[in-house]
């Protein structure tokens, strides 16, 4: 009897401690097993035919390739020089634009604190064409916008290169694409506003038409 | 005595036989009048021809025996899906296209919420419900946004879900929730029947002819991410999601669990799920934990992250950041 019951402890403390042992990894593990890049053996992803992805980002900040949506080429916009002749007064507004009167005046400018920025500061005033400047570089087409905003907004600009900010279109699976800092914010108010919530509360019942204390 | 009780018995068989009312015809009258009650009632409620009504019934018992998705073969797994097609068809009138496309190899999904960016705007909570066709009756909603003040705590209880005032509140920061697809899903360890479980890409999914509505998964989840059909569900044909999975967004019955699926019939495709899409302030980010460089590993890498009852040990795949 007393063989029996040993023989049958012995058997349940092995039954029961190899019972848990499944090979379970953690995806800590399974990350650091994958070492190469997954292939996508199709092409996963098919976005709006009509988006006009323009420009390839490679090796900005050091991130893979990346599609920006145009937010409208120079075409879609009017030449400075079919309002204006020749070079526009950039000397005047450049030295005291407060007393210059300025054109395109339906324009109001709610970007940071006030009296920072001036028109000037983003719009490239030496061009006749219209294109945008950066603290580094003059000639920026609108679509190279992300430069211009990168001038004080660098940490934004990193984290929109890598994804982690900003509007994806399309998929996770590659090519990403990516919309503009114009396709989200407006230059001139960049700030969003706010809005009512789009859903239906869940305490709200819609057969009896009342509030409940439903949480 | 007892012969006189013998002759009393005796005499009123007898008259039952003479009256043609033994207990087994009585019982063969009563089931042929059930049988023609139920066959006029199923007939008035189904309005089908004839060919048409033995097809649902015979694609129905064979979804009735059919076995659990986790365990099905390749052709099984077409079969049914197929047979689902039809019947929403003869049934319905609408042509679906129900995926049952596996795991990509190499997958593994990780979604990350910005708490700093989401503004409370619900447009995430209004894509779901229409990309996967959730009931608009009983308003289920696998996402709940929670409103709570700054500086109080990230417990889920003290935030206020049923939010309807201008957002977003001043002093105020709103944080999403839905299933998290843990790694180690304390749902799928109670399920009793096995109708749940992880597969390999990370999901959590349910199918939902096999769960027998017993809820303890919705007791096991810590955050609150499972929903139950208390009523049957209602889509109104128009707003019906044509693209669907068979772990995913087709359409469920009274009686079975539901819950976030990464929107299995997108994320399996390659796109990013309604969710992330619908964002207007971009707070979402999607993808594969796996690829180095994709958005999410940036995140993780990145910025100071973290999850919801951490110690319950049930290691998540939402991980909430601040940039």
């Amino acid at each position: 009897m007393k063989k029996l019951l040993t023989i049958a402890t012995v058997a349940m403390i092995t039954i029961f401690t190899g019972c848990n042992s499944h090979e379970e990894v953690t995806f800590t593990q399974r990350i650091r097993a994958a070492k190469e890049v997954p292939t996508y053996s199709e092409n996963l992803v098919e976005f709006h035919k009509d988006s006009k992805k323009f420009y390839m980002g490679s090796g900005l900040f050091g991130s893979q390739p990346f599609h920006v949506l145009d937010t409208g080429s120079v075409a879609q916009r009017g030449k400075c020089a079919n309002c204006h002749q020749g070079a526009l007064n950039t000397q005047m507004q450049k030295n005291r634009p407060s007393e210059v009167k300025l054109s395109h005046w339906d324009k109001k400018l709610n970007h940071g604190p006030a009296g920072i920025l001036q028109c000037a500061t983003c719009h490239d005033y030496d061009a006749t064409q219209p294109v945008l400047k950066s603290a580094m570089k003059n000639n920026l087409d609108f679509s190279q916008v992300y430069q211009t905003c990168q001038t004080c907004h660098n940490d934004k600009v990193r984290d929109w290169a890598f994804g982690a900010h900003g509007k994806r279109v399309g998929g996770w699976a590659p090519p990403k694409v990516i919309r503009n800092c114009t396709g989200c914010h407006n230059p001139h108010d960049p700030s969003f506003k706010g809005s009512i919530p789009k859903a239906i509360p869940q305490n709200y019942n819609i057969t009896r038409g009342i509030i409940t204390d439903a949480k | 005595m007892q012969n006189e009780f013998l002759e009393n018995i005796e005499k009123d068989l007898n008259e039952l036989k003479d009256k043609n009312l033994t207990r087994r015809s009585a019982i063969k009258k009563m089931a042929a009048g059930t049988l023609m009650a139920a066959t006029a009632v199923s007939a008035a409620k189904n309005p089908l021809g004839d060919n048409d009504k033995a097809r649902v019934r015979n694609l129905e018992l064979q979804e009735y025996i059919k076995t659990n998705y986790k365990v099905m073969t390749r052709d099984e797994k077409l079969a049914t899906v197929k047979r689902l097609e039809e019947l929403a068809k003869l049934k319905h009138n609408v042509d679906v296209s129900i995926s049952s496309k596996d795991a990509i190899p190499g997958v593994l999904y990780g979604y990350a919420f910005n708490i700093g960016r989401c503004g409370g705007y619900q447009d995430c909570i209004t894509a779901c419900q229409k990309e996967n066709n959730l009931s608009q009756d009983s308003n289920i909603q696998y996402i709940k946004i929670f409103e709570s003040k700054l500086g109080e705590s990230l417990h889920l209880t003290s935030g206020n879900a049923q939010y309807q005032h201008e957002i977003p509140v001043d002093d105020h920061f709103y944080m999403g929730t839905q299933c998290f697809h843990c790694e180690n899903p304390p749902c799928v360890k109670v399920c009793p029947t096995q109708a749940t479980w992880k597969e390999p890409d990370g999901i959590v999914v349910v199918d939902y002819d096999w769960c027998i509505g017993c809820r303890y998964c919705e007791a096991g989840c810590p955050y609150f991410g499972r929903r139950f059909n208390w009523s049957e569900p209602v889509i109104p044909k128009e707003d019906l999601n044509t693209t669907q999975h068979y772990l995913g967004n087709r359409p469920r019955s009274k009686g079975v669990m539901e819950k976030c699926t990464f929107c299995i019939q997108r994320s399996r495709e390659g796109k990013n799920t309604a969710c992330v899409e619908a964002c207007p302030t971009g707070a979402r980010v999607f993808g594969n934990i796996l690829d180095p460089n994709s958005e999410i590993r940036y995140v993780l890498e990145n910025k100071t992250v973290f999850r919801l009852k951490e110690d319950l040990n049930t290691d998540p795949k939402f991980w909430y950041f601040k940039d």
